[in-house]
């Protein structure tokens, strides 16, 4: 059986997928409990009570932050599928699914792989991208592997699910003057690293939200942790061509 | 302006360092590791490491293909392929199969290439030598008048 978590509609795409949703379950034959999250009852006092309730498959209808909320929550002890309803590439990328009917019928096919997370210690999990960032240079030193230990200057940092740190930077350069005379003004010199480590450890000064789809889900200092194939999500089928 | 590119064998970085970073230890990474920042240690890969014109190296680097353009400070182990771009810079021993050195770039150490190829290079000029005389000797003979044409 499956239970469905479905976000608040705030436009009206959702809301035309929440009045054809009960008919397309039916109609597919995997109906199940629906619930729709709300202040009183967020989405992971939903999550709590399907686990309690011993369902084994959540589907989540919505955007981002809601499927985000979810799937940090659930880790390896159910298996996860979206309907993604006004979703970012991230997700949709991710699950193989674009339109809701054809997440649907993914659910439906139950297609089931793996896919890494990132804890933030001691109990945050990366889902979707989280970030650090500061509209001035800030420094940033980190530590990686245990082994590895560097500093940056950085404007935002990104960490992904498994656990690649992306840290970037912009920073006026002053041009040489023309003739020794005129000023050459000054152009943007931008930087991009990329670090896939296990684990990491990341201090800024000073201390900044670590944030996710606009929330603050921790801050710095934190240390990193990959989890490989922590949660088991439902994903499209692939096709024969 | 981004980090500069820089032509290699590179199949996508796993690993970019970028200008704005400063490294002090062992940088390893089973794909490929682009350095345009400072780096203070070894750097390993299995496959490329690249070598960015703003970046400086102080540590050896042990890849399959090795592409520099900046400075490196160390030994450079390419089992591959080591190429030294314009603007690039090493002062260390260097140990590869294919070299490219271009015009401008600096390099200042020793040079190893495998063993094997050094001894083929050396045994051939010496079977050159031994046939080359036996076959003048033979057209000499032939070139002689035969006492019985006579």
């Amino acid at each position: 059986m499956y239970y469905y978590i479905l976000e608040s509609p705030t436009s009206r795409n959702a809301r035309n997928v929440y009045n054809h949703l009960r008919d397309d379950l039916t109609y597919l034959g995997i109906t199940g409990e629906i619930t729709v999250a709300n202040p009183a009852r967020p989405a992971h006092e939903l999550v709590k009570i399907a686990i309690a309730r011993g369902y084994t498959t959540i589907v989540v209808v919505g955007g981002d932050k809601i499927i985000n909320d979810v799937a940090t929550l659930v880790l390896d002890r159910v298996v996860l599928g979206v309907v993604p309803v006004d979703a970012s590439p991230e997700v949709t990328e991710l699950f193989g699914v674009t339109q809701p009917k054809e997440a649907l019928e993914a659910v439906k096919n139950r297609r089931i792989s793996e896919c890494n997370l990132t804890l933030i210690e001691p109990n945050n999990l990366i889902f979707l991208d989280v970030e650090v960032t500061s509209p001035n240079l800030v420094k940033a030193q980190f530590v990686i592997e245990n082994k590895v230990k560097g500093q940056a200057y950085f404007n935002r940092i990104t960490v992904s699910r498994d656990l690649e740190i992306r840290i970037h930077s912009i920073h006026k350069v002053a041009q040489p003057k023309i003739f020794g005379l005129f000023s050459g003004g000054s152009k943007d010199v931008a930087s991009d690293s990329l670090f896939t480590p296990k684990n990491a450890r990341l201090i800024t000064e000073p201390s900044l939200p670590i944030t996710c789809c606009g929330a603050q889900v921790s801050q710095t200092p934190a240390s990193f942790r990959l989890l490989p194939d922590a949660l088991k999500i439902i994903t499209k089928r692939g096709t024969i061509s | 302006m981004k980090n500069p590119p820089v032509t290699s064998n590179s199949s996508g970085p796993g690993t970019i360092v970028g200008s704005n970073v400063a490294l002090t230890g062992t940088l390893k990474d089973d794909d490929d590791i682009a350095v345009y920042g400072m780096v203070e240690g070894e750097v390993l890969s299995e496959k490329t490491v690249t070598v960015g014109q703003t970046a400086q190296v102080k540590g050896p680097i042990r890849a399959a293909f090795v592409t520099i353009a900046g400075t490196v400070r160390g030994s450079v182990d390419a089992s591959d392929k080591l190429e030294i771009l314009e603007t690039g810079k090493v002062f260390g021993s260097v140990n590869t199969k294919d070299l490219v050195i271009r015009s401008g770039a600096i390099f200042i150490g020793d040079c190893k290439m495998p063993s094997d190829e050094v001894n083929e290079a050396a045994a051939e000029p010496t079977i050159v030598a031994n046939e080359e005389p036996k076959q003048e000797a033979q057209k000499t003979d032939d070139s002689l008048p035969q006492p019985d044409e006579e």
